[in-house]
């Protein structure tokens, strides 16, 4: 479904990817783990226009996906939820749900998608005409997984969505997750929680100064030896 | 106490003023970061709009003062803001002042640098008598159709989804723009709505003077600033806030200095733009996305 | 050896940038009808003027809207010292005692008009030199209207509207000229002063240096008063070659020629001030020339007032947008370079050093290329 092939990308005249290739299948969850500077937001930003390549090529379904801005990239069917989650204190939870849907035209599917994702997030449907900023940072969480779905995508982006959460908040997120991929919806991982974020996938790629240090199935990446303190510096 | 009375009636009308022209630089500045010095410059063009036109009924003359301030307003963001998309602040304030230099003399290639006088209306130059106060109709129309446009303005704002989409980008636009919300969209209605601000205001301006000059917008826009200021930039509550107390502070200035003092009354102004950088650069209202523009 | 040749292409700028306007002027001075001496006499006092606001701007990174205001001080300080006694008892009656007596020579009064500028400047440095960004233009701006206020109401002194009249002609293109060299000398010393450094260096990322505890207010402070020093002395000189004026001259359009003159030229380097200086002065006079109705050929263009400002305005914007660094792209004036000897891997290395670094020490290699 998604294919990065050999990606190059530079902050001015930092390079943060030195060649990056992965792929995605649909209806797979992939995992894109390493260390802190290792390029992994970084390659989520450039499948989503946020960075512009220095090379290398992005396919999405078949087409190219570089030169593409963030809001043509998200009505391709790709939706990201950056890291920080990044959802608008000043607005309220319906309002923040509402901004999800902002590139459907089908306001009926939309309502009854709207309706699904405050089932699977109870929290929301309390808090709905609150300000969003009164929620907890997992239920913000919720709130910014809930927010991406609504345009649904059919490839979703996560970084980092366990940064700054309490573990029982983690499991409450994965559990959510979990609930996506049985829906059938495909999954680009990217966590610094990378035995959790592992076993959660399919397979993995693991991330280390701006290259693929490592790539594999789920059982094959657990399996390598020294795999936390190795590629992870743990 | 009636001399009070009428200070108040002026303070609430030049405060209405400040509010609207106060609202159009909020609008594009919450949203971009841009201060667009060019907005005295869209009253400036709706004014000669006016003079221009002859003498049509009102209600013409206030739709074609408005379409051509938002038609000035549109132009100035597509050719030259777009393009400094992402450029610094001061960079952005910059070019403004340079659209806003340009357009002054454009002004005065076509038209000459001269006043050139008109009038508005009859009716809006008459005043009501109440006991020994004199209440000119203009106030009572500036004040009105400032609450009426705050009002739509909110509700636009609140209830529609392109409000919700200017709210969101004015708080984190790479997030609105990650959520699809597209940028041209946001940013050219943001300036269509300053054009219409421009327009209205351009109207209230000409009827309350009669006359319009090239220079006629560089008032207004320095008012701007000093409401925008006193009230908190990017802050649209602030904005008017700001304008209201900008008025109560200028008509107070004109009425209760010191005789020798009263030239004075724009440096003393301005001191207290200084001042309010220096001691609460948000303005009095915090405005409720955490980002600090200043 | 390596040392004297880095210690020259350091200093390299300075005497080329001062041949350069030398030259120009003196062409253009001998070469011109009386109009074209005006114009070249304005152009050097308005260079004047760029150096001052570069002094700031370039050396701090902030922008200043307002230090056309100290430009005003110093013409009006310079005006009424140079106008003499028993005019100014007949026109300006109420003036001070001290001021009303006094009488300066044309250096001396154009002098003070920095040294009462650059006082102004004090008064104002701390409080607006903790400003940055937005808030520091709007600030500064403010002043700019403050002093434009002052400068109409103040009657007794400035003669309020109306402004001074009756100053001595006295800048020639001589004067204008020296004044501009010294200008260029000032600024040239001031940014390779160990003070001058330290503030560049915190241009770059403001918020990282004060995160690293390095503060530059001091140096700020000192930059700004020298550019008000500068802007007085431009000023007086103004108001020397205008013979009468009022503060409305030193407001918006003085703004934005001077701005737009810094822009054109490139905001980071002094030869930006110079070449974007020179530029736009010969470009707004063609432009000028073209408002005042022109003969193409057989066309004739007819007279169109504002033409020049439309034109600047223009010419502004597009280097704002197709080459935001200006012309000189932020760079100093390059030591000519004969390719394929030490230029070569002076180029490369400056280049590994990444960003701006190579662009504001251009001539003063970190590794030594030999």
């Amino acid at each position: 479904m998604l294919t990065i092939d050999e990606l190059r990308v530079s902050y001015g005249r930092v390079p943060a990817l030195h060649g990056v290739s992965l792929h995605v299948g649909e209806g797979e969850v992939v995992a894109l783990v390493g260390p802190n500077g290792a390029g992994k937001t970084t390659t989520l930003s450039a499948v989503f226009g946020l960075a512009q390549p220095a090379g290398g090529e992005i396919t999405f379904e078949g087409r190219s996906l570089v030169g593409s801005t963030p809001e043509q990239i998200l009505r391709r069917g790709l939706a990201l939820v950056p890291e920080g989650r990044h959802i608008f204190g000043s607005l309220t939870v319906a309002e923040n749900l509402l901004l999800g849907t902002t590139a459907r035209r089908d306001r009926s599917a939309a309502a009854a998608d709207l309706e699904q994702v405050l089932t699977r997030f109870p929290v929301l449907r309390s808090y709905y005409s609150s300000s969003a900023g009164n929620l907890s940072g997992g239920e913000q969480q919720q709130l910014a997984i809930a927010r991406a779905l609504l345009s649904r995508p059919r490839l979703l982006l996560l970084d980092e969505p366990s940064l700054g959460l309490a573990p029982v908040v983690i499991d409450a997120v994965f559990d959510a997750l979990e609930e996506l991929r049985a829906d059938g919806v495909t999954i680009l991982l990217v966590e610094q929680a990378a035995a959790r974020a592992v076993e959660f996938a399919d397979r993995a790629y693991v991330l280390r100064t701006g290259r693929v240090a490592a790539s594999g199935t789920r059982e094959e990446i657990l399996a390598m030896e020294n795999f936390e303190t190795a590629y992870l510096g743990v | 106490m009636a001399l009070f009375l009428q200070h108040v009636i002026d303070a609430i009308t030049y405060g209405s003023q400040f509010a609207l022209y106060g609202l159009g630089i909020a609008l594009i500045f919450g949203i971009m970061g841009l201060i667009n010095f060019a907005h005295g410059e869209l009253i400036m063009v709706g004014a000669y709009a006016i003079v221009l036109m002859g003498r049509p009924s009102w209600a013409v003359v206030v739709l074609v003062t408005i379409a051509v301030a938002v038609a000035f307003a549109l132009g100035m963001e597509r050719l030259a803001f777009r393009p400094l998309r992402g450029a610094s602040p001061p960079t952005l304030l910059i070019a403004s002042f340079a659209i806003s230099y340009g357009l002054q003399n454009l002004a005065i290639l076509i038209e000459g640098s001269a006043p050139k006088g008109t009038h508005v209306s009859n009716w809006l130059s008459e005043s009501y008598q109440v006991g020994s106060v004199s209440v000119p109709k203009l106030d009572i129309v500036t004040v009105a159709v400032t609450i009426a446009l705050l009002a739509a303005l909110g509700l636009f704002l609140q209830r529609t989804r392109m409000g919700v989409q200017m709210r969101a980008a004015a708080e984190d636009f790479r997030m609105a723009r990650i959520l699809g919300v597209r940028a041209n969209t946001v940013i050219a209605t943001a300036f269509g709505i300053s054009g219409l601000l421009a327009g209205i205001g351009a109207y209230l301006l000409v009827a309350q003077t009669g006359e319009v000059a090239p220079d006629l917008g560089s008032n207004p826009v320095l008012y701007a600033f000093v409401a925008t200021v006193l009230g908190g930039m990017g802050s649209l509550r602030g904005a008017v806030l700001g304008g209201y107390v900008f008025g109560a502070i200028f008509v107070g200035l004109q009425s209760y200095l010191p005789l020798e003092l009263r030239s004075y009354r724009d440096a003393f102004a301005f001191a207290a733009v200084i001042a309010m950088l220096l001691v609460r650069p948000q303005g009095l209202i915090v405005a409720r996305s955490v980002v600090t523009r200043v | 050896m390596a040392l004297a040749r880095t210690a020259l292409r350091a200093t390299w700028p300075l005497p080329a940038l001062l041949l350069f306007v030398f030259a120009v002027a003196e062409i253009a001075y001998a070469a011109g009808d009386d109009v074209t001496r005006g114009v070249v006499v304005v152009a050097l006092i308005n260079l004047t003027l760029v150096i001052g606001l570069y002094v700031f701007v370039g050396n701090s990174g902030v922008f200043s809207f307002g230090s056309v205001s100290f430009a005003s001080i110093g013409a009006y300080t310079a005006g009424l010292l140079v106008i003499p006694v028993d005019q100014k008892a007949i026109l300006q009656p109420d003036l001070p005692g001290f001021i009303a007596h006094t009488h300066f020579g044309s250096v001396g009064a154009t002098l003070m008009g920095g040294v009462v500028a650059a006082a102004v400047a004090v008064v104002f440095a701390v409080p607006l030199m903790q400003l940055t960004g937005i808030a520091a233009g709007l600030a500064t701006f403010s002043l700019l209207v403050i002093v434009r206020t002052v400068a109409n109401s103040w009657t007794e002194v400035t003669n309020g509207a109306a402004g001074l009249s009756g100053l001595p002609v006295t800048t020639g293109k001589n004067d204008a000229l020296v004044w501009a060299l010294l200008a260029i000398v000032a600024g040239f010393l001031f940014q390779s002063s160990a003070l001058g450094l330290r503030l560049r260096a915190s241009r770059e990322d403001d918020v990282a240096a004060r995160s690293l505890g390095v503060s530059v207010r001091m140096e700020r402070r000192v930059a700004w008063v020298v550019h008000a020093f500068v802007m007085g002395i431009g000023g007086g000189l103004y108001g020397q070659y205008l013979g009468s004026f009022n503060a409305s001259f030193f407001y918006l359009a003085l703004t934005f020629t001077t701005l737009a003159m810094l822009v054109v030229g490139g905001i980071k380097s002094l030869t930006g001030a110079v070449v974007g200086s020179v530029t736009i002065s010969f470009v707004a006079e063609v432009l000028h020339r073209i408002e005042e109705g022109v003969d193409v050929g057989p066309l004739h263009v007819p007279a169109r007032p504002g033409l020049r400002e439309i034109g600047l305005a223009i010419i502004m914007l597009a280097i704002l947008i197709l080459r935001p660094r200006g012309i000189t792209n932020g760079r100093e004036l390059p030591w000519p370079r004969l390719p394929g000897r030490s230029g070569d891997r002076m180029r490369r290395s400056t280049a590994e050093q990444g960003g701006d670094a190579a662009e504001t020490y251009a001539d003063v290699p970190v590794k030594d290329p030999s």
